[in-house]
């Protein structure tokens, strides 16, 4: 064989086992990790970009939970501020009414102890007048009280028709004597019946079919009374 | 080193096949490289952050981005085969600079084959990607008159290929071997590494001819 041929020959199979080693020995292996590594690097980067996505949802979903709950706070402040606002008002309006029945309890307490007051201080006065009355006509030696208020029913029974003066009943807070009881007789035409009744202080009650004549010492003490209210009490008294 | 063109002495026969310098040197160059690419591979896998890893890395990324740029895609038995001419035709470059060792790649028969290997891999890739009706169709495309022009278009190419590298790489050679004869030693140095920056680029255009070649196959009848 020519050297020459044999050269060319040599080195072409020299290079395909060259290229075949080399292809085993160096390109499959790197490509190989090259390819691992690219691999790894995507997968990290794959890996990388679902915790970014996953980090990003995460904070969107935060930041809805968030504005959900401050819109749920919101609207729970509101609620509750209305519902205080609403008790506090029905408190107030509560108290107020309570407030108002208490002045309006006080108030008509207040009257009635008045009017009392105001009666009593009446009656005393009344009493205070019938004893002064009394005593004024003892010092100037005039009748009696109880025969002045005799005479004076006795003349009113005298101005009653005479059918009005039927079934008479004379009260008295003492019993009369001879002379007080003929008065009454002649004035009312009639006898009567008596009865003792010592809340009168003085005088008379007669009692016919027509009506009463009080010609009492209580009669009077309230007759002062009264005028006594229709003139006007003192601040605080009045009834 | 010998002003010795065309001849490549046999260094023994071993019955009928002779043994030449070119042959040895060669096997040698590929045992080198070899065991290289497996100290790289094993640095590659075992320690991933030595300098032997980096090394392996930057030259598979070297090799096959140069590929890839120039056939246009990424295709791995490609990428072996130009990246092993890449290689080859470096290393040989290198190692024809040392005193009494000639580079394969200055020897006629030497670039012939790997022309030829070169003028095989078209048509088999171009098979390959495109199967035998689709790759040998482009052979009558635009007019079947002009099939005996794409024939000597791929011979001559092949004669082109191995001519431009055993012309470059022989003419370094001749030109320090015979400064050498004249001004002895040292004085070439430039020269050589003249030599060597021409081989390197030689084995760049070797490489990226070849890859263009290929991918053209593999690419045939895409730009109808």
């Amino acid at each position: 064989m020519s050297p020459t041929l044999a050269n060319f020959l040599f080195e072409a199979a020299n290079f395909l086992v060259l290229a075949g080693a080399l292809g085993w020995l160096l390109f499959k292996p790197v490509r190989a990790a090259l390819d691992r590594e690219r691999e790894r690097h995507a997968k990290e980067e794959a890996d990388l970009k679902a915790l970014r996505d996953e980090a990003e949802k995460l904070r969107a979903d935060a930041a809805d939970a968030h504005a959900r709950l401050t819109s749920e706070l919101d609207a729970s402040r509101t609620e509750a501020l209305a519902a205080a606002e609403r008790a506090a008002a029905e408190i107030q309006a509560k108290a107020e009414k309570t407030r108002d029945e208490r002045m309006a309890g006080l108030e008509r307490e207040l009257d009635a102890l008045r009017q009392s007051q105001a009666e009593g201080l009446a009656d005393t006065l009344g009493r205070i007048a019938a004893t002064s009355v009394q005593r004024l006509l003892e010092r100037v030696d005039g009748p009696s009280l109880d025969a002045a208020l005799i005479r004076a029913a006795s003349a009113e029974i005298g101005a009653l028709a005479k059918g009005a003066r039927a079934a008479p009943v004379v009260e008295s807070a003492r019993p009369l004597d001879a002379e007080t009881r003929g008065l009454l007789r002649g004035a009312l035409g009639r006898d009567f019946e008596e009865r003792s009744d010592p809340a009168l202080g003085a005088g008379v009650r007669v009692t016919t079919s027509a009506g009463q004549i009080d010609a009492s010492a209580r009669s009077l003490a309230r007759e002062a009374a009264r005028e006594l209210r229709a003139a006007g009490l003192p601040e605080g008294t009045a009834p | 080193m010998s002003p010795d063109l065309f001849g490549d002495p046999v260094l023994v026969w071993l019955g009928p096949f002779p043994l030449t310098r070119t042959m040895v040197t060669s096997a040698a160059i590929s045992a080198i490289l070899i065991v290289v690419a497996a100290l790289l591979a094993r640095a590659i896998l075992r320690r991933d952050d030595s300098r032997m890893a980096a090394l392996g890395r930057l030259t598979f990324r070297f090799l096959r981005d140069l590929v890839r740029d120039a056939a246009g895609e990424e295709w791995p038995a490609l990428e072996a085969f130009a990246g092993s001419l890449f290689l080859f035709i470096a290393a040989a470059a290198v190692v024809g600079q040392l005193p009494g060792v000639p580079a394969p790649t200055s020897n006629l028969a030497a670039t012939s084959a790997l022309a030829v290997l070169v003028f095989l891999a078209v048509p088999l890739a171009g098979i390959r990607a495109r199967g035998v009706g689709g790759y040998f169709k482009h052979y009558l495309k635009p007019n079947p008159l002009l099939l005996p022009l794409h024939i000597i278009s791929e011979l001559s190419r092949t004669v082109a290929l191995s001519l431009r590298l055993f012309g470059n790489m022989m003419s370094g050679h001749l030109v320090v071997a015979l400064i050498v004869a004249l001004a002895g030693f040292f004085v070439p140095v430039p020269l050589m590494a003249l030599d060597l920056l021409i081989g390197l680029l030689q084995a760049y255009i070797f490489t990226i001819l070849a890859s263009v070649y290929v991918g053209a196959a593999i690419r045939v009848g895409e730009e109808s």
